[in-house]
């Protein structure tokens, strides 16, 4: 009886952890539900100012509603765009100094980032048609030269990391084998030893690549990072079916069966 | 109290036989091993001592090799799971998958926010149960969709939208 009761509390002690969990990944998914559509509003726009039956008074004030609205929206949509990649970043398990300080730059450039939104955002509700123009032409243009590119950065760098876990899982398979192989001598096999050899070939070029790409990211070398983020993962995938054939013949040549 | 006299007389004056004491001790020793009680003897010490160093430093010698050897007997035995095509193909596949999302992320990146979300919800341990890139490339579109559910199908952007509201 004492027994159940203990396995009671303990559920309900444990339950809002649970709860919590799930509640936090669907705001994850959701938050970008409505502030980022802008189809309708736009549409609403077009409509109002071309509507010549309108009156002139009643159509400038609709228009300037309806602008300050998908602005004020627009805002909204890039504040919890940056928030996310922010919540995102930091869930990612870093070890590597270089690593771990390219994070806190580029979080520290997400914060400057919302600043700079939640500045304009609070302008907006004050601004005329005239400021409202000129506030969506320099939202773009600064899109354009540091908002856009800083997103370009912070995929590219989610995406290396990720990268990086299949390689160091490449790197110890691939050392454990060449281990396994050197004691039953199977190396012998002049096939075998072709094969491993152009395995190793290939994992260093694909390595380089993907070091190549790091390098890219941290100091915005003139090739892209996201070709060199792929063309890393292609050879990595080469070198793969590569180590398939290796361990099929291996297996072959030893006799073991499953 | 003359007897109490007589007592501390007695008590300095009463000593044993020195040949009995003798001839006691050559009995009690006979019964036991002289080496031990001989304390005064140091180079006995010294190779008890060095005796005991000796055979601590085989014992540890000797489990060196032991352990030395099960390691090595392990990492080779043991390690022959490397080789096994299946958890290679497994590693393939979690490479494509891979590439499938970096290209997803680099074709429409205003949808890269919401395909890197639906992507961190996804456990490793779902990307390792895909058996062939069909199945990886279904699950890349799946992404795909649930990206598309949580932003609503927004055809115009946010650039656009900028666009014509500089107008």
């Amino acid at each position: 009886m004492k027994k159940f009761f203990l396995i009671f509390i303990n559920l309900i002690l444990l339950a809002p952890f649970f709860v919590f969990g799930q509640v936090k990944n669907q705001n994850l998914i959701n938050q970008n539900n409505s502030e980022c559509v802008f189809d309708s509003k736009i549409e609403e726009l077009k409509s109002i100012s071309e509507d010549q039956n309108l009156d002139y008074l009643i159509r400038y004030n609709k228009e300037i509603e309806l602008r300050k609205e998908i602005l004020l929206n627009i805002f909204k949509c890039l504040i919890s765009e940056s928030k996310n990649y922010i919540s995102v970043l930091e869930k990612m398990n870093i070890t590597k100094p270089a690593v771990v300080d390219m994070r806190i730059k580029l979080i520290n450039e997400l914060n400057k980032t919302i600043d700079y939104y939640e500045f304009r955002k609070a302008q907006v509700y004050n601004l005329s048609l005239d400021g409202l123009k000129y506030t969506a032409k320099s939202l773009k243009e600064d899109r354009e030269s540091r908002f856009i590119p800083l997103n370009q950065k912070i995929n590219d760098f989610i995406l290396w990391n990720k990268n990086e876990e299949l390689f160091n899982t490449a790197k110890n398979r691939i050392s454990d084998v060449e281990k396994v192989i050197k004691i039953f001598k199977p190396e012998d096999n002049q096939e075998i030893r072709d094969l491993l050899n152009d395995i190793l070939n290939k994992l260093e070029l694909a390595l380089n690549k993907h070091n190549e790409a790091w390098n890219a990211i941290d100091l915005s070398t003139d090739k892209k990072s996201s070709i060199l983020i792929q063309e890393s993962l292609s050879e990595l995938l080469n070198v793969y079916n590569l180590l398939y054939d290796l361990s099929k013949k291996t297996i072959a040549l030893m006799g073991i069966t499953k | 109290m003359d007897i109490l006299n007589l007592l501390k007389q007695l008590k300095n004056e009463i000593k044993p036989d020195k040949d009995f004491m003798l001839f006691s001790k050559q009995k009690l020793m006979a019964e036991f091993n002289q080496e031990f009680f001989v304390i005064n003897n140091n180079q006995r010490i010294k190779n008890v001592i060095w005796q005991s160093i000796y055979s601590f430093a085989f014992t540890a010698f000797v489990l060196v090799i032991i352990f030395g050897a099960f390691s090595l007997f392990k990492n080779t035995i043991f390690k022959l799971n490397v080789l096994d095509p299946t958890a290679i193909k497994a590693e393939a596949d979690a490479i494509d998958f891979q590439i499938q999302i970096s290209k997803l992320i680099y074709n429409t990146p205003q949808k890269s926010n919401t395909i890197l979300n639906s992507l961190l919800n996804k456990t490793n341990n779902d990307l390792s149960v895909q058996s062939s890139t069909n199945d990886l490339n279904l699950e890349a579109e799946n992404i795909l969709k649930d990206s598309e559910i949580s932003t609503g199908t927004s055809v115009i952007s946010i650039d656009e939208a900028l666009d014509y509201l500089s107008e």
